[in-house]
């Protein structure tokens, strides 16, 4: 096809059919781009979707410690968390503080209640003298 | 049926996009073919730029400015594509003029008499800014105002350039029919 705007400009012409075909061929490439953003975009969404589960595990499994930690007083001994404590006194929170403090009166008010039981004089009116020569034995 | 406004409206919103566009391109593609070539000179290098202008301008279309106009906006994207592409074969340079005319005796889609290819060869010796400025002006009878926005360039030093070209193409004419 000869130029038809400006035939003098170099005399150029352009081979038959190329601007006959030339949208078809535009468009199939812009057809075939398309996908490709579209792989990319939801590449893009799962990568950022996958990055928050991870975040969210993390978060999960920093609450789950914690929450260990502060059960785990309980199941120690007084001694035990004594010990605890004086070893890390720096890291102890006021939480941590709190959460011995009940242990520690729990487990005094017990040792009360059985000190107690057993100096009381229902006590020895209950045990037989059989017992005591066993308990000597 | 649309006018140019709207069906640029209509594929910034997102309606018929791929028929609009179909309709822009439709409407200038001989346009931008016919500059293209009077830049990078051969048909094949004119096929690489015209598809990489037409992408550039489909995927960009949402951020053109509708108070501007169309065709300006196509052309600024055309020569840009031209010269990278002259840059990237290290034909952007103002004293190969010889080795583009040589590239040009070698295509094949030429055609023309001898007062053509005279003036042709005469525009070919020309720095590419003149080529670029004198093909607009000349050729697809743009106005400075044009040129100035597509080229990002003065009026003044765009006159001072035709000028320099039209000097140059008349010497050279002349020489060459002595």
């Amino acid at each position: 096809m000869k130029n038809k705007w400006k035939d003098p400009r170099y005399a150029m012409k352009a081979p038959e059919g190329y601007f006959e075909d030339f949208e078809n061929k535009l468009m199939n490439t812009i057809g075939k781009e398309e996908p490709k953003l579209k792989i990319w975009r939801s590449s893009w969404v799962g990568a950022v979707a996958a990055v928050m589960l991870l975040i969210i595990i993390v978060l999960f499994v920093v609450q789950w410690n914690s929450e260990k930690q502060r059960v785990d007083f309980a199941e120690l001994t007084l001694e035990e968390n004594w010990d605890y404590l004086l070893e890390y006194t720096d890291e102890l929170t006021f939480e941590d503080f709190d959460a011995f403090e009940e242990t520690e009166e729990a487990l005094q008010s017990l040792e009360q209640e059985l000190y107690g039981f057993a100096n009381g004089e229902e006590f020895l009116n209950e045990i037989d003298l059989e017992t005591i020569e066993i308990l000597y034995e | 049926m649309l006018n140019e406004e709207q069906i640029i409206q209509n594929i910034q919103s997102n309606i018929d996009v791929d028929a609009g566009f179909r309709q822009l391109v439709n409407a200038y593609k001989e346009r931008i073919y016919w500059h293209i070539r009077g830049v990078v000179s051969t048909h094949e290098d004119a096929v690489d730029v015209m598809q990489n202008t037409f992408l550039k301008a489909y995927r960009n279309i949402k951020k053109f400015n509708a108070d501007a106009k169309f065709y300006t906006w196509l052309y600024r994207i055309a020569t840009n594509e031209s010269i990278n592409l002259l840059k990237k074969s290290n034909r952007y340079r103002n004293d190969d003029s010889e080795n583009m005319l040589n590239h040009k005796e070698a295509d094949v889609y030429l055609d023309g008499d001898e007062a053509v290819l005279i003036l042709q060869r005469a525009i070919e010796q020309l720095p590419h800014k003149q080529r670029l400025v004198f093909n607009m002006k000349y050729f697809d009878e743009m106005t400075y105002d044009e040129i100035s926005e597509i080229l990002e360039t003065s009026v003044g030093a765009l006159k001072a350039s035709f000028h320099h070209a039209k000097n140059k193409i008349e010497a050279f004419v002349k020489q060459q029919s002595l």
